[in-house]
């Protein structure tokens, strides 16, 4: 009887591991679809390398029984059999699991190996979609010539990109890192020697997923500014020693889109929005960010172009002294209910998140903006059912979700403002939408979504391709704002 | 003599034990292979193909599409399309056929207003007991909706569809990939069901 109730164990463990690999990784290239064998072993589950190698174009080297190299486009890694450690060049990437030599062939690889060390190899882009389902994006190139200039006091390093990408400047204590996104940068690097005192070096980073630059401090170094310059789009970093010029007065150029000036650090840093001190602000927050790009188009980004126009909106309005803040203040992703928790922390006077449209016909064109509300605003629709709603057992508090409830009245009135003043823009009569968005639910202000035009309509692309309109644009969101506050 | 034959009775059994794990093991394999070359179930063409084979008679329906150029305050944001389908007793079949057939599109002039993505696919559909249908879509399905008028019209043109056309079906609720989530695309709270 034992001997059969092992054999029974046996047949249904093996039924078990056939379900669990059947649970398999799926990578995704253009439109298609490879399949990539799986198998359990101690319990943890592993992918063939052999596969991936294929998938991803790599190649797979043995070395010796129990080393092997896999080599891609950015460089190569090491993996050796019952080892966690995989190295690229000289540096090492930890694993959760051991590679593992399956028999005398096939090498399998645990999945942070391909979460942690793939992406170095690639000059494409690993999306996770699901834990079964990778994605791979074949990166476009983008072309990013570097300029150095030296002056008497200060040394300019201008980044300019074949792509409308605004890149990210991020200041650490060695060095000051661009990183650019959407495209892989190839570097066209300057021929001019910065001035060694206050910059040593500007050096390409390979190692970044789309590719970055270093400029690395001299002993001289004392600070920096950023700003942008349009046609074409550059950006430009002055390098200052420790006596700081008088940055806070001039704009460097009739061109700038951004004069950074005012506070030359503000936005590379994410940590000083939350100043206790100010109440009473206006919010802007530029959509998606990150991974999340919003609607893309013929080479348009949503998130890319709301970014611009919260700078240009929050340069417009702290002209007029207003107090402006922005959710985000370079390329990150952050979730909906931190953009309205940010609303709500600064006990805004308006909060307007700015967004660009997309829809599945060219014909749908110009500006909508939007308001909170708990139907979908169709008659003969859909709409959402009644909520199991809060009226009548909470009297003295407002649940997260019901925040924007006594704001609706004065949400219509900003809406209509900037409704009015960008269809004047846009040459359209569209109408204010009210729907039901996560966004806006909680806010306790005045709260609007402005989608300014449509990526998606040829029509609305071709007056958004022109700096002048999008100033345009940012004036008349201005404008209806200060109205509103009056 | 009556040890031997337990020793062949054991044997016996042994064997046929071994013979059925092989035989599950290896249609389990096959049945796993199968399903991982398909990308994901299209239940849809299957609850067509089953009805037609049960010789069940053909329906018209109203479907609802997104009407291109229309924003989200217009009030013809949808236009309607007579379609046909099986009919069924089972408000589940005729619910996973609308929307198979929404997911193909409007055709012929309003091509260009294409909402869903080829790879487009239902999970999964269930039919609760106040006559809320629970629409559980694949991640594919809901990643290229663009925009919130992208989102509102695959809200709205499911929800009108399936309620329009079944009586027993009085409430729409979405999930993606079987999670509840706040949002279809990042816009459109889908907290709460739609009617």
């Amino acid at each position: 009887m034992s001997a059969l109730a092992l054999v029974l164990l046996t047949v249904t463990l093996q039924v078990a591991t056939v379900n669990l690999k059947a649970q398999g990784l799926t990578i995704q290239v253009g439109d298609r679809k490879s399949q990539i064998g799986t198998r359990v072993h101690h319990g943890e589950v592993y992918y063939d390398l052999g596969d991936l190698a294929k998938t991803l174009e790599l190649s797979a080297t043995e070395l010796s029984s129990d080393q092997i190299r896999v080599a891609g486009p950015r460089g190569e890694l090491h993996l050796s059999a019952g080892r966690r450690l995989v190295r690229l060049s000289d540096q090492y990437v930890a694993l959760s699991a051991d590679i593992w030599r399956r028999g005398t062939r096939d090498w399998y690889v645990p999945r942070a190996f391909i979460e942690k060390a793939l992406p170095l190899l690639l000059d494409q882009k690993l999306e996770f979609l699901s834990d079964n389902l990778i994605r791979v994006e074949v990166l476009d190139r983008n072309p990013v010539r570097i300029n150095i200039a030296n002056y008497p006091d200060h040394v300019t390093v201008v980044f300019q990109s074949e792509r409308p990408i605004t890149p990210e400047v991020t200041e650490y204590r060695q060095y000051i890192e661009v990183q650019f996104s959407e495209f892989l940068v190839e570097p066209r690097m300057s021929s001019t020697a910065p001035d060694p005192n206050l910059v040593r070096s500007v050096e390409f980073n390979p190692q970044h997923a789309y590719g970055s630059f270093r400029i690395v401090k001299g002993s001289g170094y004392g600070i920096y500014r950023e700003y942008f310059l349009e046609n074409p789009l550059r950006l430009v970093i002055d390098i200052y020693g420790d006596s700081l010029p008088d940055l806070v007065e001039s704009s460097p150029d009739s061109e700038t889109t951004h004069a950074q000036s005012a506070a030359p650090r503000e936005y590379t840093s994410e940590a000083d929005p939350f100043d206790s001190r100010i109440r009473g602000v206006i919010v802007l927050d530029p959509g998606h960010g990150g991974e999340d790009s919003g609607t893309r188009s013929q080479g348009f980004t949503e998130k890319v172009l709301a970014l611009r126009l919260a700078r240009e909106i929050e340069a417009q309005l702290g002209r007029s002294g207003h107090a402006v803040r922005t959710t985000r203040s370079r390329d990150v992703g952050l979730p909906l209910e931190q953009r309205s928790a940010i609303a709500n922390y600064f006990q805004s006077r308006a909060f307007i998140s700015l967004h660009f449209g997309g829809a599945p016909s060219p014909d749908t064109r110009g500006p909508v903006v939007y308001i909170y509300s708990s139907t979908l605003g169709e008659t003969s629709g859909a709409g959402p059912a009644p909520r199991p709603g809060s009226a009548g057992i909470l009297t003295d508090l407002t649940t997260w979700h019901d925040g924007q409830n006594s704001h609706s009245s004065r949400s219509q009135r900003l809406a209509r403002l900037l409704q009015d003043e960008l269809n004047q823009v846009f040459g359209t009569d569209n109408s204010v939408s009210e729907l039901p968005l996560e966004l806006l639910a909680p806010v306790q202000a005045p709260a609007v979504v402005v989608e300014a035009g449509f990526l998606t309509s040829p029509a609305d692309r071709e007056l958004l391709a022109s700096a002048q309109f999008r100033e345009q644009v940012a004036v008349a969101i201005s404008r209806a704002v200060e109205r509103f506050l009056q | 003599m009556r040890d031997r034959r337990a020793l062949w009775i054991a044997i016996a059994l042994m064997t046929a034990v071994l013979v059925t794990g092989y035989y599950l093991l290896l249609s389990e394999r096959d049945r796993q292979l199968a399903l991982q070359q398909t990308d994901s179930p299209r239940t849809m063409d299957v609850d067509s193909t089953v009805l037609e084979s049960r010789g069940s008679e053909e329906i018209q329906v109203r479907l609802y599409f997104y009407n291109g150029g229309s924003q989200a305050s217009d009030s013809q944001f949808l236009f309607a399309r007579e379609r046909t389908i099986y009919q069924s007793d089972d408000p589940i079949l005729m619910a996973r056929q609308i929307i198979s057939e929404l997911f193909k599109g409007p055709g012929d002039d309003a091509d260009g207003n294409l909402l869903f993505p080829e790879q487009a696919r239902l999970r999964q559909l269930y039919l609760l007991e106040d006559g809320t249908v629970v629409v559980d879509l694949t991640y594919e399905t809901v990643q290229e909706l663009q925009g919130i008028v992208a989102e509102l019209a695959a809200i709205r043109s499911i929800t009108r569809s399936l309620t329009d056309n079944l009586d027993s079906i009085r409430r729409v609720r979405f999930l993606v990939e079987g999670q509840s989530r706040p949002t279809l695309a990042g816009h459109i709270s889908i907290r709460y069901p739609f009617m």
